[in-house]
Formats: structure tokens, C-alpha cells, sequence
């Protein structure tokens, strides 16, 4: 490789990228500009494409779909099986002892926050969304059982924890920590181009470093799209189904509308202040709307089932996740979910690996895996046992609102579940509360994130560019809406996500090469460190032989001064004047 | 017999580390009834900058005549205060640690090699546990904490050769210290299956019977026989070798562990290094004796010798 991957020279390693053409820096607006112009370009020209073309977009939106996911969806499968087996080799090999921010960094968050924050960054809507939906229509339908039994139900949650489980995890486990090395311990800029230094040296600043950066600002734009698109779905069947609101496309597009104002206003509140507080909001909320529904619900099938349904995840997991469909005759089932999911977390990846790359300074790689890989993974697993299980226990005991509600309408899922509560329109207002604010908080962290790549890797970008992409989140969701409803969000986040899974398998490779350097930089360190000491022990030696020669040397000038030719007084001094090494000497001893 | 040349040498770093190796080693001298001790230190030539000897040009002497000098002294203050009969030899030498005392260690016949093992410095675990696998002589670490004075020895056995010489040497070491030696022999239950069950205290306290025998029969045909030797045959529980020897050592405050090098090919005598690992881990303050058996180690150095060329 080239010279800069050995040693990075200072101006090409500090600071943040180098300003392209057309970037612009004022009050409003600070940034870099290829990597804005083509996202913006990329993004508007699909807007207005989609507006032009209207409902024929629906058909070419599922073709699209279909397309990609057929031939692609092998690719999908091997790539999220290579990440979590990367993950789980990073953690446990030599690497495992490097700290995130260098030997000294200490975790800006306790344990507790940190699990948090990973869990609400995670996951969110997509949780509130397919979290009681999911496990219903695999119960309904799904390509491993037959009829709507237990066995069903099993296979069921089984998919389901698939979807959410650890291959999810190891996806932002491996670009959060590769944003989180590179920005911590090589001082590069937080952006996605940064990771690929060790491949391509200085390089990363030239057009393939923008190129990289436009995928993930157009992969964070589509896939926060698609959560946003969910969610203000699930929204308008929530105010349907409580106020019998209008849920229409139109009224879907106007709650976005006013939701990405909220998420305005909290971005012109305060940068940092507004998503820290909206996510101890959502954590709250969520926990509370968690405890209702275990306490509401069959608590002990709740507790039964988790326990259950997570042994039968660790049993089948290979299985599960390297099926491919591959004797299926009219295979299109996993499409819509197993490489739905991976493409569209693989697209998430670039916004939630930043927001876990800035929470995780001071963690070694050995805890961050394993506390990105299991500790939300569990929590996870928890969720779906109680929303989608208290769901499935209704439907075993054979009542089935819940599984009519879904084929009619899969966002009403959660609402209709919670019909069997009591105050059940209280507890639909906080998980349409919750939607909101996850929704809010997810469009005001990803333009933070967008802002960050598009200003060159900056953290405090200016406001103006944030409303700018949160008013293009908006936008974009809106317009997928319009052009033809979930398949085109799902169509979104496979499109980005693609890409995006190319780019991270070449981001494992490349963050084993820095793990590598930095590994031996370590061990370098050590060594100088203890030739240190010793230069340091034989200096003090040398020090205190200097000394006392100094010292016996005026002794003895003194001595010379003082006798004036008296033999016997010189006679003295002298043998007092004897040395330890004399005396040494007369022990007989011997030197070699 | 520990004593063959009645040779001990002593590895000297020039840290405060040194004045506990010398006390020490005039105390092992004293039980062992030596007085031919060498003291070496090896100058690491290339992490000594020139420019360090610059700093001090009234010193004319070459760096190795100076670290003589003072190591001199130092031993001779030392020995002074301990009115120690032993008549020391310096040894001060250019070189790669590991080779050059595993060099000196042959080129004198030392009967023990005494080295120094710092708690608080992380980077010697290495080249620690490389001395214990690939020294020919027997080698002994000595932690920082260390007393000079010796009560209980603890000699982990498993009734082979080598469990014999070891409980030799510690004996050795108890004739004029007057300490405790207790064998401590590791072991494992057979797996049982049922319906042939019994509580596994039951099993254990036959097995410990038979093991008792067995290690009397051991003793009473060796000149041992007269040494009062206490067993502990500890039930191993799942845990490794050498966390069970370490928790007993710490449990009978032992003062040092006698432990011999067994194997009848090279290879397994390096095998053996993963519990002597252990044990000479930073944070195990407990003194280590391993005492070598000659004529096997001399098979494992020809074994590199021969993978070298």
C-alpha cells in the first residue's frame, strides 16, 4: 500500500476533511461541498422524480424491490453472518484489550446510561412498530409452519428475535466501533470516510472519500426515512383507531409534516440538550409503557415465553440465519422481512454507529462488542416477549382481533392489542406519545448525524444546515409515502442499504488492519516504556558516581591543602577516605 | 540434592528490587550451606543511549566498569550489614537478558538461579516464564514482598520422579530452617454414573485414603522416611491446576513452593510451563523454587539447538 497508511503525517491525519469545491461556510451553513451538493442532488432529484411519476412509482418501487432482494438477498444473508462473526472474533482476540480513545480514556457514562442510550438509538420505532405486528403475521403466515397453533407461535417469535437479535447488533457493533476507533484513537474526523485510512491512505480525502460519504448521508436519509415513514403510519392508525381520525396518505403526510416541525423547534431549542432529553423521555416512557403491558398482560406466559423463546433463538440461530429460501418454489417471503431488515438496519447504520461511536469513548473493544451485542439484544428480546407474546396468548386462546387487525392494517397492531386493557385509550395515548418522541428524536439526531457528514466531520455544525436536513428527512418520507406507502419505504432502505453493505464489509477489513497497527503501537509503547525506566536506573547510577567522585576528589584536594608534610595526618586521611569498592576488594572478591 | 557446584547465581537489575535479591540470597546461601555466589547484570546494550554516558564525561571509565563498581558496593554494604561469609563475584555483561542468563546459568553450573519478580511491573511476565521453561538449572523467582525466613514450604507432588526430588530439595531447605513441609497433591473424581452415586464427599474421603497410601509408600522407600511431612490432597472442583495450588499457598501462608520439573521429552516439559506460568504471574507473592532435573533438560536444549541450525 502507500506510504500514508504506514505513517499518517499530522495535517493529513488531524483536523477535519479538507473543503472541497463549492463549500460554503457562513452563519447558517458550513459545509463540504461534494459531499452536500450530490446527497442534496440525490435526494431532491428522487423527490421530485417520485412527484412527477406519482401512483406508476408504486409499481416501480416493487419491482425495484423485488429485484434487488432476489438477486441480492444471498449477499444480505452472508454479509450480517460475517459481521457477528467478526464482531465475536474481535472481542475475543488480542484486540480485545484496546480502549476506545487511547490506554488513558475513561467511559463518559455509567454502565446503565450507556445500555440505555444503545437500546433507544437502536431500535425505537421499529420496535413500537413491528413489536406486537411482527410475531402476529409470522403467526399467521410464515414459511417454516403450517395453521395458527403453539408451533406457529414459536416459529413466530423465533423470526422475529431473528430480525432484532444479535445479527442486527453486530451490524452497528462493527461501524459504530470503526466510526469510534478511527474518530477516538486516530484522531481522524467523525465521518464514515475516516475508517478507510488504513486502506487508502490520504486518499480518503479525494472523490472516493466523498463518494463514501454520500452513501451513508443518502443510506442514513433512506433509512431514516423508512423508520419515519413507519412511524408516522403507526401514528395515524393510533389517532384513527382512538378519535377516528381520518388515516389516509394525505393526513399521514400532513403529521409528518407537523411531527418534523416539533423536531425542528427541538433542534433550534439546543443541539446536544434536545436529544438528550427526548431520549430519557423515550426511555422513560417506553419502561413504563413496558411495565403496563407485563403487569396488564399474561405476565407469567411473558416471563415463561422470554425465557423460551430466547433458548430456542440460541439453539437455531445458524440455521435461522443462514436459510436462504433456497427450496422454496415461489420464494418471496423472506424479501419482505429477513433482507428488509438487514438492508434497512445496514442503512441505519451509518446514523446509529455514530451515535454509539460518541457514547462509547473509554470502553475497551472487548466490552463494547459484547455490550452492543448482548445487553440490547436481551432487553430486545424482553420487548418483543411481552408486546408481540401478550399478543399471541390472545390469539391462542382463540381470540383473533388482533390478527384481523394485522391483515387489514399491520400498524393498528399494537392499539388493538391493548383493547383488552383496562384504560386501554390511556395507554394508546402514551404509545402514541412514545411514537411521536421517538419520532422527533430520531429526525433530530439523524440530521445531527447527516450534519456531521455533510459539514466534513464537524460536531457543531451551524443550526441552519440541521433544519435543512430535517426538513429533508421529512420530505423524503413524505414523498415515499406518497409514491406508494410501505413497500416504498421498503424499497428505500434495500436501495440504500446495498450499497452501504458493500462498504461495510470493506470496513471490517479495514478496521482489522487498524485494530493491527494500533495493537502493535501498544506493544512498541510498552518496550520504550520499560527501556525508559531502565536508561532512567542506569542514569541515577551514573549520577551518583559522578557525585561521589566529585566529592572525594574535593576531599581529597582537601586533604592535600591541609597536610603540610605531615606523613602521619595524610596516613589517616587517606584510610578513612577508603572506598566501599576497596573495601570490596579485600573481600577477595573477583570480577569477570 | 540441590548442591552440585554449590554455585547460586543472583540476576540484578539495578532497581530497589536488588537489595531484596541480596538479602536473599545470602539467606539461601546460609540454609544451603553455599558461598560461592555470582551476582550478573545485563547492560541491554541498545536501550542505553549514548548520549546518557555523555552526560557525564568526568566518569572515564567504560558503562560496564561503572555498573561493576557500583553493583560492588552495593553487594558488599549489603553483605557487610548481614555478616555474611560469602565471597561474591560480579558479573557485568553486554547482551539480551533471556540468553545471557540462561548462558551464564550453564557456562557456571549454578545450582539455583535467583530472579526477581516486581508486582507492580506488568511487562516481566514474559521473559519470567520464558526462564522457567528454558533455564537447564534450577531457577527460583522471588517476589517483591518477600521474607527472609522461611516456615512452611509447600511442594505440589504428583508421586512421579520428579514430586521426589522436589520434596528432596525442600527438605534441604527444612533441615536448618526447621519449616513445615506439606505436600499437596491435586485431584479429580472419576465421573460417576448412575445408579452407582455416592455423595461426592463420601468418594472424596476414599479417594484421599488412597492417595494417603499411596504417598506413604512413596516417602517410606525413599530417604525421606524420617521427614515429618504433612499431606492436603485438595479436590480440584473444575478449577485449573494452578489455581488450586495457588489458593492452598495462600491458605497455609506458604513461604515458598517447590515445585519439580517433570516430562520425559522436551515437549512435555513445556507443557508444564502453563502452571509455572501462572505462579509466576505479577500478582502471586509467593516464592517459586522449581528444581530441574538434569539429565531430561538437557534434551530440551539440544532440541532447539537443533531446530535453530
Amino acid at each position: 500500500m502507500t506510504q500514508h497508511e504506514k505513517e499518517p503525517k499530522d495535517d493529513d491525519a488531524i483536523g477535519p476533511i479538507r473543503r472541497g469545491k463549492f463549500s460554503i461556510q457562513n452563519r447558517y451553513f458550513d459545509f463540504h461541498g461534494p459531499v452536500f451538493w450530490t446527497s442534496s442532488i440525490v435526494a431532491l432529484s428522487f423527490i421530485v422524480v417520485t412527484l412527477a411519476l406519482g401512483s406508476k412509482m408504486d409499481n416501480i418501487f416493487s419491482m425495484v424491490q423485488d429485484g434487488v432482494s432476489t438477486y441480492t438477498g444471498w449477499f444480505f444473508i452472508i454479509a450480517v453472518n460475517l459481521f457477528l462473526i467478526f464482531c465475536i472474533y474481535l472481542a475475543f482476540s488480542r484486540f480485545g484489550e484496546i480502549r476506545i480513545g487511547g490506554e488513558k480514556a475513561k467511559p463518559e457514562f455509567s454502565n446503565f446510561a450507556w445500555f440505555s442510550m444503545l437500546f433507544s438509538a437502536g431500535m425505537g420505532i421499529g420496535l413500537l412498530f413491528w413489536g406486537v405486528g411482527e410475531p402476529i403475521t409470522h403467526f399467521i403466515n410464515n414459511p417454516f409452519s403450517q395453521g395458527q397453533d403453539a408451533e406457529a407461535a414459536q416459529m413466530a417469535m423465533q423470526i422475529t428475535f431473528l430480525h432484532y437479535g444479535l445479527h442486527a447488533w453486530s451490524i452497528y457493533a462493527v461501524v459504530g466501533l470503526a466510526i469510534a476507533f478511527f474518530a477516538f484513537n486516530k484522531k481522524l474526523p467523525l465521518s464514515i470516510r475516516s475508517i478507510f485510512h488504513p486502506l487508502l491512505g490520504s486518499k480518503i480525502h479525494g472523490w472516493i472519500g466523498d463518494l463514501i460519504d454520500v452513501l451513508a448521508v443518502v443510506s442514513t436519509l433512506f433509512g431514516l426515512a423508512t423508520t419515519l415513514g413507519l412511524g408516522v403510519q403507526q401514528i395515524a392508525a393510533g389517532l384513527n383507531h382512538l378519535f377516528e381520525l381520518p388515516d389516509t396518505t394525505i393526513s399521514q403526510v400532513i403529521l409528518i409534516g407537523l411531527i418534523t416541525l416539533a423536531a425542528t423547534v427541538s433542534v433550534i431549542l439546543g443541539l446536544d440538550k434536545g436529544v438528550r432529553v427526548l431520549s430519557e423521555f423515550n426511555i422513560r416512557l417506553a419502561s413504563v409503557l413496558l411495565l403496563i403491558v407485563v403487569a396488564a398482560g399474561p405476565t407469567l406466559f411473558i416471563f415463561d415465553s422470554f425465557v423460551q423463546n430466547t433458548g430456542n433463538y440460541a439453539q437455531n440461530i445458524i440455521q435461522l440465519s443462514s436459510w436462504t429460501e433456497a427450496f422454496r418454489v415461489d420464494g418471496a417471503w423472506q424479501n419482505s422481512w429477513t433482507v428488509f431488515y438487514w438492508a434497512w438496519w445496514i442503512a441505519w447504520s451509518p446514523f446509529v454507529g455514530m451515535f454509539i461511536a460518541r457514547i462509547s469513548k473509554g470502553r475497551t473493544v472487548k466490552e463494547f462488542v459484547l455490550g452492543v451485542l448482548l445487553v440490547p439484544t436481551l432487553l430486545t428480546f424482553f420487548w418483543i416477549s411481552a408486546f408481540g407474546g401478550t399478543a399471541l396468548f390472545q390469539e391462542l386462546q382463540m381470540n383473533s382481533i388482533v390478527s384481523e387487525a394485522v391483515q387489514e392494517n399491520v400498524a393498528t397492531a399494537l392499539f388493538v392489542m391493548v383493547e383488552s386493557f383496562p384504560a386501554s385509550f390511556f395507554i394508546n395515548l402514551l404509545a402514541i406519545i412514545l411514537v411521536v418522541s421517538f419520532f422527533v428524536t430520531s429526525s433530530d439526531s439523524g440530521s445531527l448525524v447527516v450534519d456531521s457528514l455533510t459539514s466534513g466531520g464537524k460536531l457543531d455544525a451551524p443550526v441552519g444546515q440541521r433544519i435543512f436536513w430535517a426538513q429533508m428527512e421529512g420530505l423524503v418520507a413524505a414523498v415515499l409515502l406518497l409514491g406508494g406507502g410501505l413497500t416504498a419505504l421498503q424499497t428505500a432502505s434495500i436501495l440504500a442499504g446495498l450499497p452501504f453493505a458493500i462498504i461495510v464489509l470493506i470496513m471490517c477489513y479495514s478496521l482489522y488492519k487498524g485494530l493491527q497497527e494500533e495493537h502493535e503501537s501498544i506493544q512498541r509503547k510498552d518496550e520504550g516504556r520499560q527501556r525508559e525506566a531502565y536508561t532512567e536506573l542506569v542514569r541515577n547510577v551514573l549520577k551518583r558516581r559522578s557525585d561521589n567522585q566529585a566529592t572525594k576528589a574535593s576531599a581529597e584536594q582537601e586533604v592535600v591543602n591541609e597536610s603540610t608534610g605531615e606523613g602521619i595526618e595524610k596516613e589517616s586521611a587517606t584510610t578513612n577516605g577508603q572506598t566501599a569498592a576497596q573495601k570490596a576488594a579485600s573481600r577477595q572478591s573477583t570480577t569477570s | 540434592m540441590i548442591n552440585h557446584s554449590n554455585k547460586l547465581l543472583v540476576c540484578l537489575d539495578l532497581s530497589n528490587m536488588d537489595t531484596l535479591l541480596i538479602r536473599y540470597s545470602a539467606f539461601i546461601a546460609d540454609l544451603l550451606d553455599m558461598d560461592d555466589v555470582h551476582y550478573l547484570h545485563v547492560i541491554k546494550e541498545f536501550d542505553v543511549p549514548s548520549e546518557l554516558i555523555q552526560e557525564f564525561p568526568e566518569l572515564d571509565q567504560p558503562l560496564d566498569e561503572i555498573l561493576r563498581e557500583e553493583l560492588t558496593e552495593t553487594i558488599t554494604q549489603e553483605l557487610d550489614q548481614l555478616d555474611s561469609p560469602i565471597k561474591p563475584t560480579i558479573h557485568v555483561e553486554y547482551g539480551h537478558a533471556l540468553e545471557t542468563i540462561l548462558e551464564t546459568s550453564v557456562d557456571l553450573k549454578a545450582d539455583i538461579t535467583l530472579v526477581g519478580k516486581k508486582t507492580t511491573y506488568k511487562g516481566t511476565g514474559l521473559i519470567l516464564s520464558s526462564i522457567a521453561s528454558f533455564m537447564e538449572n534450577s531457577v527460583m523467582f522471588v517476589p517483591e514482598q518477600t521474607r527472609t525466613s522461611i516456615d512452611q514450604i509447600m511442594v505440589p507432588i504428583d508421586f512421579t520422579e520428579a514430586s521426589l526430588t522436589a520434596l528432596k530439595a525442600a527438605a534441604q531447605f527444612a533441615a536448618k530452617s526447621k519449616a513445615q513441609i506439606t505436600a499437596q497433591h491435586v485431584f479429580e473424581l472419576p465421573a460417576q454414573f448412575f445408579p452407582l452415586t455416592t455423595p461426592t464427599e463420601e468418594l472424596a474421603d476414599k479417594a484421599r485414603r488412597v492417595l494417603r497410601a499411596k504417598a506413604d509408600k512413596l516417602i517410606s522407600q525413599s530417604e525421606l522416611k524420617d521427614q515429618t511431612i504433612e499431606y492436603v490432597f485438595s479436590l480440584s472442583e473444575g478449577r485449573k491446576l494452578s489455581e488450586v495450588v495457588r489458593h492452598e499457598a495462600l491458605q497455609q501462608m506458604a513461604d515458598m513452593i517447590v515445585l519439580g520439573s517433570k516430562g520425559k521429552n522436551p515437549t512435555s516439559a513445556l507443557f508444564r510451563g502453563t502452571v509455572v506460568e501462572k505462579l509466576v504471574q505479577s500478582d502471586f507473592s509467593v516464592p517459586l523454587f522449581i528444581i530441574k532435573d538434569k539429565k531430561r533438560m538437557k534434551g530440551l536444549l539440544n532440541f532447539f539447538q537443533k531446530a535453530e541450525s
